[in-house]
């Protein structure tokens, strides 16, 4: 959607248009999803969240004054979210199952695919595992959604150079378990 | 430096696999009726704070207008309540009230009074029959 045609639809949606937001709802909610799977890996817990969202996102539509895209304000909602509900909660991490993932057609694949499937799966959460639930946000941010250095600091309210600093950290953590895991699964 | 690439490459391969390429099923659906709770629920918030809110005044005009009516009236004090409890507390309190309530200058207020209350009644049972015909409708 472009930016114009995103602060119309916003627009006609503040006069009232519920229909409208559900076409919002639509384009935006696998990226919303996706973050917020990062952070709370249960399919059910991060749904529920990423509705919640959406609905707060509705009723603050009025604090949206176009400043930043729709989409880094919809990832602000979220962060704050997600990041008070893992503080509230004290969620604790639960390994991502690779069926559980909608856009897999894990039952259609091969054995062998499957296994290197489970040996991806068995990495990506031993990676997560490993961060804090905000470093989670920052990386699926980072990588799932390029957003920039810039566009995270928006996010999340942390200054620019954290963030590079964070990145840089969360990277190199990661980076080692890639390269010490590839060497058992590729090598 | 291709190390790096590589391995950034392969971390982004792998945080690809919890990317949700679409929306789960009637999701937008479960988001609308999510809102319409919440606005139901926001709605009787704000009318049980104005229930409050309308309660608290409420009360306040009837403190204030006790405050006003003793020391305007009554000039009831503290000692006056002590009194209370004895004979002679009851019996002074009993004169006092008499003396305000029944006297020439309250005939007036005691018409006015059973006129207001007559013109509720009133209003009440017009009310009602105009809902019970249907000339206006239930809000």
């Amino acid at each position: 959607m472009k930016r114009d045609e995103e602060l119309h639809t916003i627009e006609l949606i503040r006069n009232g248009n519920l229909e409208l937001y559900k076409v919002i709802v639509e384009e935006y909610s696998p990226r919303v999803l996706s973050v917020i799977r990062g952070v709370l890996p249960c399919k059910e817990d991060a749904e529920e969240l990423a509705q919640d969202v959406f609905v707060k996102a509705f009723f603050s539509l009025n604090k949206f004054r176009g400043d930043s895209s729709l989409s880094t304000w919809l990832f602000r909602i979220a962060y704050n979210m997600s990041i008070s509900k893992t503080r509230l909660k004290k969620v604790k991490f639960v390994p991502i199952e690779s069926a559980q993932i909608e856009s897999n057609n894990y039952f259609d694949i091969s054995e062998e695919e499957r296994y290197i499937k489970e040996k991806r799966f068995e990495l990506l959460n031993r990676m997560l595992s490993s961060l804090d639930p905000s470093e989670r946000f920052l990386i699926t941010l980072f990588y799932n959604q390029e957003k920039s250095i810039k566009e995270i600091s928006q996010i999340t309210g942390i200054g620019e150079s954290n963030i590079k600093v964070k990145l840089h950290r969360i990277k190199k953590k990661m980076g080692e378990m890639v390269g010490e895991k590839m060497e058992v699964s590729y090598g | 430096m291709d190390e790096k690439f590589e391995k950034d490459e392969l971390l982004r391969d792998l945080l690809n696999e919890i990317n949700y390429r679409s929306a789960p099923l009637s999701f937008a659906e479960r988001v609308s009726s999510k809102i319409e709770s919440e606005r139901v629920r926001r709605e009787r918030r704000t009318e049980t704070i104005q229930i409050i809110v309308v309660s608290l005044c409420a009360s306040a005009l009837l403190i204030l207008s006790f405050i006003y009516l003793n020391n305007r009236y009554f000039n009831l004090t503290l000692e006056d309540l002590r009194l209370f409890n004895s004979d002679f507390g009851v019996k002074h309190l009993l004169y006092r009230v008499k003396g305000i309530f029944i006297s020439d200058g309250t005939l007036l207020w005691y018409i006015l009074a059973a006129n207001t209350a007559l013109l509720i009644v009133i209003q009440q049972f017009v009310q009602n029959y105009l809902y019970s015909s249907g000339r206006i409708g239930k809000s």
